[in-house]
């Protein structure tokens, strides 16, 4: 980047003194169209001769700066965009994969083995589960949109797009999916550890829920117990 | 002798000798406007052939000034892109450029 403003100055250099010979040279074609006289004829030849090294010493510079610049486009090459495309590529393959595992997860969390539950438990079940079905089909519109960009933009991309002097459109394409494709994980992740949480959640009120039937079951063989107990003893 | 008192034949031979001279003269006159001219078409010549050689290299600076300063423009837009795609951490896809 540094050299290349350097360059740039030397650019201005160039092009200060080369506006300079223009007019040096236009005042030159003026004085030879109204010159009749062949020693001022000759000297003019001269001032000629002088004007056209001074031009070349100007474009020796302008051809190092040529060669500066050609030479960075060369070190630049395809600024490394095949490369990063094919990280999104990956990153969208694991992106979907987790996504895919995650759905999978769900499916344990919606199988229907509460029937025996109290209303609480199942309202609660439904909620959390109505909660994912929701983010999840938000997060499989984003896988759709991130395969599509990456198959139909990125990946239409050709070697000579890449190595374009005007690339850094595509470099900056790249980068936005790179930070979407980011963001919906960070977000897969809250999902990831939200579903955990349900699955728990249900798990602990699924044990509840035995632990209640039970603890209720107790009670009534207790309760029947109490009122059948001093009937017997009073037969006694 | 006056050209009425002297024989015809000497009045003929003086005024051919004049004749000859003036000639010599208009001659002399001539030959040295030949050598200006050619001296000037030399100059012209010159003139013409740096005029020529100039007229290109200022073509080709214009050029150069008319493309090199865009390119340049367009690659700091890409480096200026590929450092932004340096950071925040290594990550970053041109972190280890960026080292």
């Amino acid at each position: 980047m540094n050299n290349l403003k350097d360059v740039q100055k030397k650019i201005h250099e160039v092009d200060g003194e080369f506006m300079k010979k223009q007019e040096d040279v236009a005042n030159l074609k003026a004085e030879t169209l109204k010159t009749k006289a062949v020693d001022k004829l000759e000297k003019i030849a001269r001032d000629y001769k002088v004007e056209k090294e001074a031009v070349q010493e100007i474009l020796a510079k302008a051809s190092t700066c040529r060669e500066t610049v050609d030479y960075i486009k060369n070190e630049m090459d395809e600024c490394d965009i095949p490369h990063t495309i094919t990280l999104r590529a990956d990153e969208v393959e694991k992106f979907a994969e987790k996504l895919e595992r995650i759905s999978q997860d769900f499916q344990e969390l919606k199988k229907n083995d509460s029937e025996d539950s109290s209303s609480d438990t199942k309202a609660t079940i439904r909620k959390l589960t109505d909660e994912i079905v929701r983010k999840l089909s938000g997060f499989e519109d984003e896988k759709a949109d991130f395969i599509e960009f990456q198959k139909t933009t990125l990946e239409q991309y050709l070697p000579k797009d890449f190595s374009d002097i005007k690339n850094a459109p595509i470099i900056l394409q790249v980068r936005e999916h790179k930070l979407k494709i980011q963001d919906a994980n960070r977000r897969l992740n809250e999902l990831e550890d939200f579903l955990k949480q349900g699955k728990a959640q249900k798990s602990s009120l699924l044990k509840i829920d035995a632990s209640n039937k039970s603890l209720v079951a107790n009670l009534n063989s207790l309760s029947k117990m109490i009122n059948e107990v001093p009937k017997e003893i009073d037969e006694l | 002798m006056s050209n009425d008192t002297a024989p015809p034949i000497i009045v003929e031979v003086r005024e051919f000798k004049a004749r000859i001279v003036d000639a010599n003269e208009r001659l002399k006159e001539l030959d040295a406007y030949i050598n200006e001219c050619k001296q000037k078409k030399g100059s012209y010549q010159s003139i013409n052939t740096l005029n020529k050689d100039l007229e290109l290299d200022i073509g080709n600076l214009k050029d150069f000034l008319n493309t090199l300063p865009n390119e340049i423009q367009h690659m700091m837009a890409s480096l200026e892109e590929m450092r932004v795609g340096s950071e925040p951490d290594e990550t970053a896809d041109y972190f280890t450029k960026k080292q």
